[in-house]
């Protein structure tokens, strides 16, 4: 208790649910915490359960959440002695991290050296390799004059021929291509699909699956073309396609004393457009010595980087049982609390004694129930998923054994278009699989949110599908199912609606189309004209 | 009164009762929200699709999301084809093209880049 004191004040540098999960545990460990916000969020949650909240600036993003010294300027006005930065914005910011402890405070985080470290790709790739630790087994393609010539040739001259040319084009690469001793070559013998990227990269930018050497070619010169165009860096990687991989990453945590341990593993294959929706520990493809192998990877990797404070790192598991490195998260995960839930651990309340110099404690090695979590967001899956925003009229979360819900928002709040549409966090706890499985369906039901679009129906729907049930799962099943579409709502509904349209059109004068409540872009219009 | 129930198309006359026990119900507008038995109901009163000016449909283009109008390619009285990109609204890092339903003239464009929409908003109009 005595180490924790050194934080002093923390200034939590985030909003929303994570704002508030983060001011909880300071509280807990008897710190004040300060909360920031911008003019679009004077009345969230965030602000309302901190002992102080300093103002950082107007709605964008980055001129408040992401501005460096705004945040400094606040941590400072409030006598703060650490700050955490949350998940998101500035997370990841090394540069935000160097600026915290130039300032005399302390970053309740991992080193910058190791955000660093694991912040590009490519020499994260490359120290993971180095470390022994699976990586996907693939090639970087520097940039070249004299590549870029022959490439047109022999795309424009030798069709048809192109897999002979993609060999002399493998075997025009040096041996050592800088970082990576693997060449294209060693790509081809590991046989097709393959996929091809953007090094610089993000998002699935210019991505390409190839599928048979005869097309590898071309594919790499579009994606060059493209990667230059994009990100001013036309390096391109390939590497081994994986069909239908897990996505399962592992929770990791170092202290100051040299100690790195692994806990354990979430699996997060249910995706939408590489946006994780729901993610649970432990994993149901995941064996106690498939476990123990993941860990060990883990913690490799972490010393390979000196790393101090949580982080988690994501792997892409084959149905062989081979894993590959993907990449590491220097921070707390969104989808932290199923690790905490299945473990019995608070990772913050760890964050805040690992920041304050104290040694890790003795942590559980197995978890001991199953947590599945929901991610709810202000998003319209009949209208493609568009993220919504407007006024919640009302917001009723669930409740029962076995519930947690971490959440950002309350009834009469608006939902903002400057922020990540995600509302809260549902996340159900059983003493295996299924029972979660149940209980966060019935969650799902129970959630009132109203006035805004939510996904709680379609990700009810979504754990509700057979391969969702039986844990079968893989980084594309989302994207194959094709769940049931929502039925047509029963009498009672048509009827309620039409009492609460006709009762609020008698009093409201003589325009029923108008908006009843305040509309939540009346500022912004303002903004927009100003 | 005739009420469509906006996630399913479904449309049927009802009469105004009371909520019946367990719902939970709210208005904005013209749009009736309802909560009941585990499931969210988005509802508002059908409207002809016929205009004032006599059969024709007119189509106003209206913002898919809220969000900020990052272009506008539709200028006042250009002919426009069908599927052309007309508007570009963004919100939360994600870009949504509002195209031209079919071939035309554009009559009134109502927002400007930069300009913040709120849904629904009517961004062009077509002759």
């Amino acid at each position: 208790m005595t180490e924790l004191r050194r934080l002093g004040r923390v200034l939590v540098a985030n909003r929303g649910e994570i704002a508030s999960r983060v001011i909880r545990a300071c509280r807990t460990a008897g710190l004040p915490a300060v909360a920031v916000y911008s003019d679009a969020d004077q009345v969230a949650r965030h602000v309302a359960l901190a002992d102080a909240a300093v103002r950082i600036g107007p709605a964008p993003a980055r001129e408040s959440y992401l501005s460096i010294p705004r945040l400094l300027a606040a941590a400072r006005e409030t006598g703060c002695g650490a700050v955490h930065p949350g998940y998101g914005f500035l997370s990841e910011s090394a540069a935000f991290a160097r600026a915290v402890a130039d300032a005399g405070m302390i970053w309740i985080g991992p080193p910058p050296q190791a955000m660093e470290a694991m912040g590009s790709k490519i020499s994260a790739r490359e120290r993971m390799r180095a470390a022994g630790v699976p990586i996907v087994p693939g090639a970087l393609i520097e940039p070249s004059e004299e590549h870029e010539d022959k490439e047109k040739t022999s795309s424009n001259g030798e069709e048809g021929r192109t897999s002979t040319a993609a060999r002399r084009f493998a075997s025009r690469l040096p041996a050592t291509s800088g970082t990576f001793e693997e060449n294209l070559s060693s790509v081809l013998s590991l046989g097709f699909p393959v996929v091809v990227k953007a090094s610089a990269g993000g998002g699935g930018k210019g991505m390409r699956i190839v599928r048979d050497a005869a097309s590898l070619s071309e594919a790499i010169i579009s994606c060059r073309r493209e990667a230059l165009a994009a990100f001013g860096d036309s390096t391109v990687y390939v590497e081994k396609y994986l069909s239908s991989p897990r996505h399962i990453e592992m929770q990791i945590f170092g202290d100051v004393h040299g100690k790195v341990v692994a806990l354990g593993e979430r699996e997060c294959s249910l995706q939408r457009r590489h946006q994780k929706v729901i993610e649970e520990c432990p994993s149901p493809a995941v064996t106690p010595e498939l476990r123990e192998r993941l860990r060990n990877a883990a913690c490799e990797a972490a010393r390979a980087v000196g790393y101090v404070n949580a982080g988690t790192v994501e792997f892409l598991l084959e149905p062989s049982g081979a894993f590959y490195f993907l990449e590491m998260n220097t921070r707390l995960q969104v989808e932290h609390p199923v690790t905490e839930e299945a473990f019995g651990v608070d990772l913050v309340a760890l964050q805040l004694r690992v920041a304050a110099g104290e040694p890790l404690p003795e942590l559980p090695s197995e978890p001991s129930a199953h947590a599945m979590e929901a991610r709810v967001y202000a998003e319209d899956p009949e209208a493609g998923f568009l993220p919504q925003a407007g006024r919640l009229l009302a917001w009723i979360e669930p409740s029962g054994p076995g519930l947690r819900v971490d959440s950002g928002v309350t009834a009469g709040h608006g939902v903002d278009v400057h922020y990540d549409p995600l509302l809260a966090k549902i996340v159900a706890k059983g003493r295996d699989r299924e029972e979660a499985r149940r209980r966060l369906v019935a969650a799902l039901g129970e959630t009132v949110a109203l006035g805004v679009a939510t996904n709680l129906s379609w990700l009810k729907r979504l754990l509700e599908a057979g391969p969702v049930a039986r844990g079968e799962l893989h980084t594309g099943l989302v994207e194959t199912l094709s769940l049931p579409a929502p039925s047509p709502p029963p009498d009672e509904v048509f009827q309620a609606a039409s009492s609460v349209l006709s009762r609020a059109a008698a009093g409201s004068g003589g325009d029923p189309a108008r908006r009843e409540w305040p509309s939540p872009f009346e500022g912004r219009f303002r903004m927009g004209g100003a | 009164m005739r009420l469509r129930d906006l996630r399913t198309g479904e449309e049927r006359e009802a009469a105004a009762a009371e909520a019946p026990p367990g719902a939970v119900a709210a208005r904005d507008g013209d749009v009736a929200w309802v909560w009941f038995r585990s499931e969210t109901y988005r509802l508002s009163p059908a409207r002809s699709r016929r205009t004032a000016r006599g059969g024709e449909e007119t189509p106003s283009l209206e913002a898919p999301m809220p969000g900020r109008i990052a272009a506008v390619r539709a200028a006042a009285h250009a002919s426009v084809s069908k599927g052309e990109v007309l508007v570009i609204v963004e919100a939360m890092k994600m870009e949504h093209a509002v195209r031209a339903p079919r071939d035309g003239v554009v009559e009134r464009v109502l927002v400007s880049e930069g300009q913040m929409v709120g849904l629904g908003d009517v961004l062009v109009e077509m002759a």
